[in-house]
């Protein structure tokens, strides 16, 4: 018995020829036939699809999957119920805004759990990453970046910079370092001080300024020496390199802006955990060279009024959320905990002066940089 | 219609299968995978697994790219097609072809608010189907003697040709600058032909780009059964891009309708659609004199344009504007971050006011250029004809920069769609053509695509 036939337009895929054919419906395949009878294709149900336009009142086209560019329109309207029972999945229903919303929390969860993933193994990966690095490398990229520095800031001159060299010889005599540590105070408008891979310490002569010993002076270089020994300035920039270059990768750098910020967010948890080891770090060697601690904790306890008293000014609360320096209360109470038994005062009194000096404007001294003196920022 | 495929017809088809059958690589990975697991796997399951393995067979593409990276010399048909007239058939009737355009606003702003939904959501990352959806939908809905062209590219294709770029050329590239600028002293003698290998490289992979994309695109385009293809080699092209971004810079962009022109030609003449290859013949120094009168409408325009803009910024900010917000200006070169957003509101106006002017004095220059290589066109006696002034080109190029502007980007989507329906409603083809007999295209068929157009964020569509 033969079943009945439609008519359909058919492309072989082979040549630009519309073939008008008749083609027979069954419940496992559309038979496509010459109107001499022969069959010239069968295409089972399951590798039957449509193709758009899907509109109401455009005709239907199918293809099939195994048979790249055939395809078989439909105009005829018996011809479309018919398939329309046979194979409902090519009469789809329309897209409702349920079915989007759904769409977007499935894959906003899926991109989240992807993102959030990477924040968390990306700065982890940094640490085995930076110990595989030689510390030659280390100290080239050093001298790079230490190069950006002494372009923006003036680097301060003095006897007293002999005294800083010899606290810094004091510190690492005993510890085992590849590195050639080195002290410098610049010229600037900030509170900080800051180690870059391979043994550079800066210090701003602000943050000298307000020490009021030179306890307070060893202390904070120890915590620096801490970080280079323990490879925390290489890590912090590999991890944040890594975020950041991935995601713009993600997103063929469309938004990187953005994406820089979520990158200083995501390493900021991990300088948390750096400082709470070069902490560690600094009080272990102020006790093993004699130094008293209580140094140590009062300049953090007064770091941390002033850090209270600017996050008043500053209104968004972003700058002192983005510090890098944010526990002082805690470190002070540890500080207090270490006792040194005989301390040896870590400057003489006269070198501490010296040092005090530094940066600070003399009758022969050159000419600043006018950047330098731009009153700007809630932080002076 | 005859009533049914012939004998020559089917050796034809003998002889395509057997070119399809050389041509299809298989990818040995797949082939295992299915032999020993496939049968326990469920249908449901399988889909997933296919779209797993395209991603891990893509990574691994990415260096299989490299192979054809090596071997990128594919016959260059620039140079033969030129004096390669096919016969026609006089017995031909000469047919008019419209070509029929049936998009929707409110249909592609349903396809525009739902791609930008998912865009968000997934971090850009739904990128790669949001632009098969759009690209579905113009396509299917543009069409020509009764038949709607179709989009046949996956966005599997768009996501793979991504990581293929990204792992062969962006990282690779990523670490050897991260290496220039750490490593390497800024007065060393290696900076300087680094600094050349980077500009070079740019300018050349800027056309590639352009290239790639475009035969990725035209291989995806099905009409009747039968693909369009781009031969002809993209090394050659991305060299021509190169050599003429520098010329029509050196010479004050007096080159650029030459440029135009050049690249425009050598794409099109590789164009195939099935068996057939496009004509594309003509006369540069055409476009001249409204080049122009464009060129210098615009020099004017541009400086009444920045003195005046510049006049009401002095009037509105105060006259030490410049100087108290520039500390370039004052020979320093430490931004702090305010510095940074006045650069930015600046470089927003004056890229703005430039544009501005550009779409007023050079519209009816792109108008006619438009015009003009739409009539150098042709595909075997067919002729093409683009009715195109320049008050409707500034209206869709200032419509379409609204549209982008006021939709922060998401409305990317629309304006394709109105620069598409520009085009194809008012283009019109005339002659003599045997449709009928046109058999299916040799031209390549790249497996992914548009990688690298995706990085220079080569907008078109």
């Amino acid at each position: 018995m033969m079943s009945k036939r439609f008519p359909a337009t058919y492309f072989d895929g082979n040549t630009a020829q519309p073939w008008a054919v008749e083609i027979e419906l069954s419940r496992k395949s559309v038979d496509i036939f010459d109107d001499d009878g022969r069959r010239l294709s069968s295409w089972p149900l399951r590798h039957i699809s449509r193709v758009p336009p899907m509109g109401r009142k455009h005709p239907i086209r199918l293809k099939n999957r195994l048979v790249s560019n055939a395809r078989l329109t439909i105009r005829d309207s018996e011809t479309v119920e018919v398939l329309r029972v046979l194979l409902p999945k090519l009469f789809p229903d329309r897209q409702t805004g349920m079915r989007l919303a759904r769409a977007a929390v499935i894959l906003g969860l899926i991109t989240a759990v992807t993102v959030a993933s990477l924040y968390v193994s990306i700065p982890r990966l940094a640490r085995p990453i930076a110990d595989a690095i030689p510390p030659q490398w280390e100290t080239q990229l050093g001298r790079t970046t230490s190069r950006t520095i002494s372009q923006n800031w003036s680097y301060c001159e003095g006897e007293g910079l002999a005294e800083l060299d010899k606290l810094v010889a004091r510190l690492t005599a005993s510890t085992q370092s590849s590195y050639k540590i080195e002290a410098r105070v610049i010229d600037a408008d900030v509170m900080n001080a800051f180690a870059l891979p391979g043994g550079n310490i800066f210090i701003t002569d602000e943050l000298i300024e307000m020490m009021e010993s030179s306890d307070e002076l060893a202390g904070v270089m120890a915590h620096e020496i801490g970080h280079i020994v323990l490879r925390h300035p290489l890590e912090g920039m590999l991890s944040q390199m890594g975020v950041v270059l991935f995601l713009n990768m993600l997103t063929a750098g469309s938004a990187s802006d953005i994406l820089g910020l979520g990158a200083t967010i995501a390493v900021i948890s991990y300088t948390r955990d750096y400082e709470i080891e070069a902490d560690a770090f600094a009080l272990d060697l102020l006790q093993s060279v004699n130094i008293k601690t209580t140094g140590y904790a009062d300049l953090f306890k007064r770091l941390d009024a002033i850090e209270k008293g600017a996050a008043d000014e500053d209104i968004f609360g972003l700058e002192s959320m983005m510090r890098t320096h944010p526990m002082s209360d805690l470190r002070a109470q540890q500080a207090a905990e270490v006792t040194v038994k005989k301390p040896v005062p870590s400057i003489s009194e006269e070198g501490w002066g010296k040092v005090k000096a530094l940066c600070k404007p003399t009758v022969d001294a050159p000419a600043e940089n006018p950047a330098n003196q731009r009153v700007d920022r809630p932080s002076d | 219609m005859p009533k049914g495929p012939s004998e020559g017809h089917e050796a034809a088809k003998e002889a395509y299968k057997a070119r399809r059958d050389a041509r299809r690589r298989v990818p040995p990975v797949s082939w295992l995978m299915r032999t020993h697991m496939w049968r326990r796997v469920r249908p449901s399951q399988r889909r997933v697994l296919n779209a797993w393995e395209k991603i891990v067979l893509g990574f691994a593409a990415g260096w299989g790219g490299v192979m054809q990276l090596r071997h990128p010399l594919e016959e260059d048909t620039d140079s033969q097609v030129a004096d390669a007239s096919p016969e026609i058939d006089p017995d031909l009737p000469v047919q008019k072809i419209q070509f029929r355009v049936s998009m929707k606003l409110s249909e592609m702003i349903g396809i525009a608010v739902r791609n930008t939904v998912l865009s968000i959501f997934t971090l850009t990352l739904y990128r790669f189907w949001a632009r098969t959806r759009v690209r579905r939908y113009i396509w299917s809905r543009i069409s020509f003697l009764d038949e709607p062209l179709e989009y046949t590219g996956s966005s599997y294709e768009l996501l793979l040709g991504f990581f293929q770029i990204l792992l062969v050329l962006v990282i690779p590239l990523v670490g050897v600058s991260i290496w220039m600028q750490l490593f390497v002293e800024p007065d060393s003698p290696l900076s300087i032909p680094y600094g050349i290998a980077v500009y070079l490289g740019l300018g050349f992979l800027y056309g590639v780009a352009r290239y790639r994309a475009q035969r990725f695109r035209l291989s995806r385009t099905l009409w009747r059964g039968i693909r369009f293809g781009l031969k002809g080699s993209w090394v050659s092209y991305g060299v021509r891009t190169l050599l003429f971004v520098y010329l029509t810079f050196a010479t004050f962009l007096w080159a650029y309708p030459l440029q135009r022109f050049v690249l425009m030609r050598q794409m099109l003449r590789n164009m195939t659609l099935g068996d057939r290859q496009f004509q594309f013949e003509g006369d540069p120094t055409v476009l001249y004199p409204s080049f122009a009168v464009g060129w210098i409408a615009s020099l004017m325009a541009l400086l009444v344009a920045y003195v005046a803009s510049a006049a009401i910024l002095l009037e509105l900010f105060g006259e030490n504007l410049l100087f108290r917000q520039f500390p370039i200006l004052e020979g320093s070169f430490s931004l702090t971050g305010e510095d940074f957003v006045t650069i930015a509101i600046l470089t927003f106006l004056v890229t703005s006011v430039t544009g501005l002017v550009l779409a007023f004095t050079m519209s009816w220059y792109r108008a006619k250029e438009l015009r003009y290589f739409a009539s150098c066109l042709r595909l075997d006696g067919v002729r093409f004809k683009l009715r195109a002034s320049g008050i409707a080109f500034l209206r869709l190029s200032v419509g379409n920069a609204l549209i982008i502007i006021f939709t922060l980007g998401f409305g990317l989507p629309l304006a394709q769609m109105r620069t598409f329906k520009f085009v194809f409603k008012r283009l019109k083809a005339e002659g003599q053509i045997d449709v009928e007999a046109i058999t299916q295209s040799d031209a390549p068929y790249p497996w992914v695509g548009e990688g690298l157009a995706e990085f220079f964020d080569i907008g078109a569509v």
